[in-house]
Formats: C-alpha cells, structure tokens, sequence
C-alpha cells in the first residue's frame, strides 16, 4: 500500500486526512483510519525556491502540491516532477529530508 | 454619561494612529504600541483616563499570555476591560469587531485598540518565516517545507487556473500598491515598480515572485472607538461580519476564498448596504493574489479581472473606488496585527478628510474594510460610514 492513510466515519461516510478522534461532519466517535490507494489528482501545486530552513534549503527547490485521493480527501505533498493542475499522480510516504512524508510522482 | 446600550447602534471612530512601518531600530513592541496609542489619543484629543476598554493582538516577536495587561500596565491604563485577541491577519479587524461589539453592548465606552511589533528587527528572517509557517498543519503541511508563500502560492496557481488571469495581472496590484506607497509618509517601500519588475523579481513559490509578497516589517497601529461621535467629520462602524471556513489549506473548501463571501454578506446585511454603494475599500493584502482574491470574492471584481481592473485606473486613489491608498501590506508593510489596521487608520483619514495631500477627490459615505487570517482562513469584513 501507499502508506498514506485517511479517516472515514461508519455513520456518514465523509472522508478526511487530518487525523481527529470525532468525525467533523456528524460528530461520530468512532472515525476508522483506512490505508489510500495512493491515486490521485493536482488540484494545486507550486514550487518552492524560499526554504523556511537549513534542511530545505539542501533540496530546494521543491515541488509541493495538494493532491485530491481518489478516496476524496485532499493531501499536502511533495511532487517528484512537474505535473499540472489536473494531473494524474500516484504516491507513497517516502523519506524527504529526512522525514516520512506522502510524495507523488506523474502517472 | 454612558448611554443606555440599548440606544448605541454604531461605535465611532474617534482618532487613529499608525506608526511609519519598516526597520524600526531599537524598537519593541511595547515601544510601539504605546506611539500608536499616544498617537490615537492624541489625534482624538483624549486622555488615557478616558480609555476604559483595551483590546490588543499578539505579538510574534513577544509572545506573551496577558500582553493587553502587559501594556495596559506600561502605558498607564486602569481599564474595565482587557484582553487579546488572535486570529493571525484577521486580528486587527477582529479586535475592531469586538470593540464595536462591546461598545453596543454597554460593556465600555470609549475602547482602545492597538497593535504593534518589531518582527523585522526582533527576529531573524528565517525565525519570522518559521513561525508564520505555524499557520499550516503541525504534521501534515509545515513539516513538508511550506510556507507561508508556499501557501498562498498554491492559492494563486489555483486562481491563474481557473480564472485564465496571468501573473502580469497579478502584477499589476503590486504595481498599484507601490505608486500609492510612494507619496505616503511612512511607508517602507517606495521606489516606483512596473509589471516587469514584479515578474522579473526572484521566485518565492512559483507563481508569486518576491514583489507579489508584502514585506516583513516593525511598526504600530491603533484605533480608538467610542459609543459617541467626536467633533468634525467622523466615521462609524455600522455593519460587522465574519467566516472561518478551515484553518489548514488542506481543508479549504474548493471556493477557496469562500470565508469572504459569507462575512461580507453578513456586515452588508447589518449595514443594509451592498457592495455596489462603497466608496473606499481597505482590504488585505499579504500577497498579490489575496487582494485579487479578496476583491473578487467581495463582488468588487469580476473573476479573474481585480488585476485588469487595476490596471485599467479604477482603485486609483482618483479613481472610481480608491482602495488601501497609503499603499496596503504588499509596500506600506507588515508588521502583523498593526499592519491589517493600517488600512483601517486609512480608511478613516481618507473617509473624514484628514489625508492633506492624499486625500482622495470624492467624500464616500460608505468604505468596506476586510481582513484575512491564516490561508483565506479567517475573514473579518466592516462596514464604514461617514459622519458629519
């Protein structure tokens, strides 16, 4: 699996990737956290080339971009090449800098 | 001499201050916030005994638990009623709402508030773009290297897409900003730029280039409102409203910007106004794409044309709607919580006359002041009104 992982609520089924205890649409206590798939599309992506520190600034520039899963949630991620608003990408945590972190790659 | 609350529709602008913004050395916040508020006072002829109320924003360069008390007490206040406030850009609208809020609800009578930070001076760059990356998820944004223009970045290639506008529309704000900073005393940037400047600056986050973001500054802003008008040309707050759609950009809705639609909607609806009758607007902008989005979403602009419209002379500060005309965040600067309220201590001098040689040529009777937190997070909107 991709290791990325979403929260989904039994009752409602809204899905959503910052981790909470309470669904935030019906309030139900038992949100389920489930493996992603990995796919999914640019809804925005930019290129950073002011790092906010030293870490970064030894890999800038850098792609980040937020990604909708195929699941429906939307995900903050690295982008290993360009890919456009509208792109299909498939990701994975991977080490950046070193930090586990979702990045995606074009299809 | 307090009027029964119940008779208090509006609270009134009774004098405002803001300091020159830029590398203020041997500033401090306290420094500041006191010439700010000895500056109100001053412009609405007051005492500090007659400040019952104090509501203050925080301060990135001291945080502090209790900074309204931590001034309260250098500045020589006794008030009733003291706290702070933080909702990041949105605060200086913020605390101007809940001043107007108390005052209406008899809970004070005359209300100080006031901003005021060293960020350029009291901190590194790299500490200051740190912290503001607070903003973003502790785990699931900051820790990938964003930013602050990291965030604002991805809003921007969101709207070049799906507007068709370019980055030289973009521009065009920041060239506006400019032309109006460069007679405004004050000001930190004031050396006259073109769309190519803009474009040809280096690249922060791409799409936005170093003139698309507003500077990081030292400086102090404060307001001062009361349940009664002063003498002369006044101003007062006769409509408020604010949204807070998400905190994190991951979470925004698609309508990325759609916390200005619902604010706005609400203060027009106190105001029993619309946005068709402003004569002035002051409205946030820490990048070029805030303002274009801002502007848009509040219905002054047609998708994707804030930037044409620009360009085309209509926020001119003789043009058909004047808009932030000491020069807003992107080249007055930003200090913060004080550089939101610039725009407000503007709008007031512009509103009542008191601008001298940049005073505005029409005497609107209505402006909109409108403030952002966080990414299109938190927005606060006002409606002002002219007295006379």
């Amino acid at each position: 699996m991709s290791g990325i992982e979403i929260q989904s609520c039994p009752a409602c089924a809204k899905t959503w990737y910052l981790p909470r205890q309470l669904c935030p649409g019906c309030g139900h206590a038992g949100p389920e956290t489930r493996p992603a798939s990995g796919q999914g599309t640019v809804w925005s992506v930019t290129r950073v080339e002011r790092a906010p520190d030293e870490t970064f600034r030894a890999i800038a520039p850098y792609l980040i971009a937020l990604v909708d899963l195929a699941e429906g949630p939307r995900v903050m991620a690295h982008l290993t090449a360009p890919a456009p608003i509208g792109a299909q990408v498939t990701g994975e945590v991977r080490d950046i800098a070193g930090r586990a972190l979702p990045v995606f790659s074009p299809r | 001499m307090t009027a029964p609350a119940s008779h208090i529709r509006a609270s009134h602008v009774l004098g405002a201050h803001v300091t020159p913004f830029g590398k203020l050395e041997g500033s401090s916040t306290v420094s500041l916030m006191t010439e700010a508020a000895q500056g109100a006072l001053d412009a609405a002829g007051l005492q500090r005994s007659d400040i019952d109320g104090l509501i203050c924003g925080y301060s990135t360069a001291l945080p502090h638990l209790m900074l309204a008390t931590v001034f309260s007490e250098h500045f020589g206040l006794r008030p009733n009623y003291a706290h702070a406030i933080q909702m990041g850009g949105g605060t200086g609208a913020g605390m101007l709402m809940l001043g107007d809020a108390l005052i209406r609800a008899g809970e004070a009578h005359t209300i100080l508030v006031v901003g005021g930070e060293n960020r350029l001076t009291g901190m590194s760059r790299d500490a200051a773009v740190q912290t503001l990356a607070q903003v973003g998820h502790p785990k699931a944004e900051s820790p990938l290297g964003a930013t602050i223009p990291a965030y604002y970045a991805l809003t921007a290639a969101r709207y070049l897409h799906e507007t068709g506008a370019s980055q030289a529309d973009l521009a065009e704000l920041a060239v506006l900003m400019r032309r109006l900073a460069s007679d405004t005393p004050g000001a930190q940037l004031t050396a006259p730029i073109a769309v190519d400047d803009v474009l040809g600056s280096k690249t922060i986050a791409d799409p936005l280039k170093l003139m698309d973001c507003c500077p990081i500054s030292d400086g102090g802003a404060a307001v001062i409102l009361s349940a009664e008008p002063g003498e002369g040309p006044g101003m007062r707050i006769i409509g408020a409203g604010q949204a807070h759609t998400h905190q994190h950009i991951s979470e925004a809705p698609d309508d990325i910007c759609l916390g200005a639609k619902l604010a706005s909607a609400r203060a027009f609806e106190r105001a029993g106004a619309s946005v068709a009758d402003m004569g002035y607007l002051a409205v946030y902008d820490s990048f070029t794409v805030t303002l274009a989005l801002l502007l848009e979403a509040l219905g002054v602009c047609a998708p994707g044309q804030a930037g044409k419209d620009a360009a085309a002379g209509r926020f001119a500060r003789m043009g058909d709607l004047p808009l932030n005309t000491h020069g807003g965040l992107l080249s007055y600067g930003h200090c913060g919580v004080a550089g939101a309220m610039a725009h407000f201590v503007e709008a007031w001098r512009q509103m009542t006359g008191r601008a001298g040689p940049r005073q505005i040529a029409g005497e609107p009777a209505l402006g909109l002041y409108h403030g952002d937190g966080g990414v299109l997070s938190s927005h606060v909107s006002l409606i002002l009104e002219r007295t006379s």
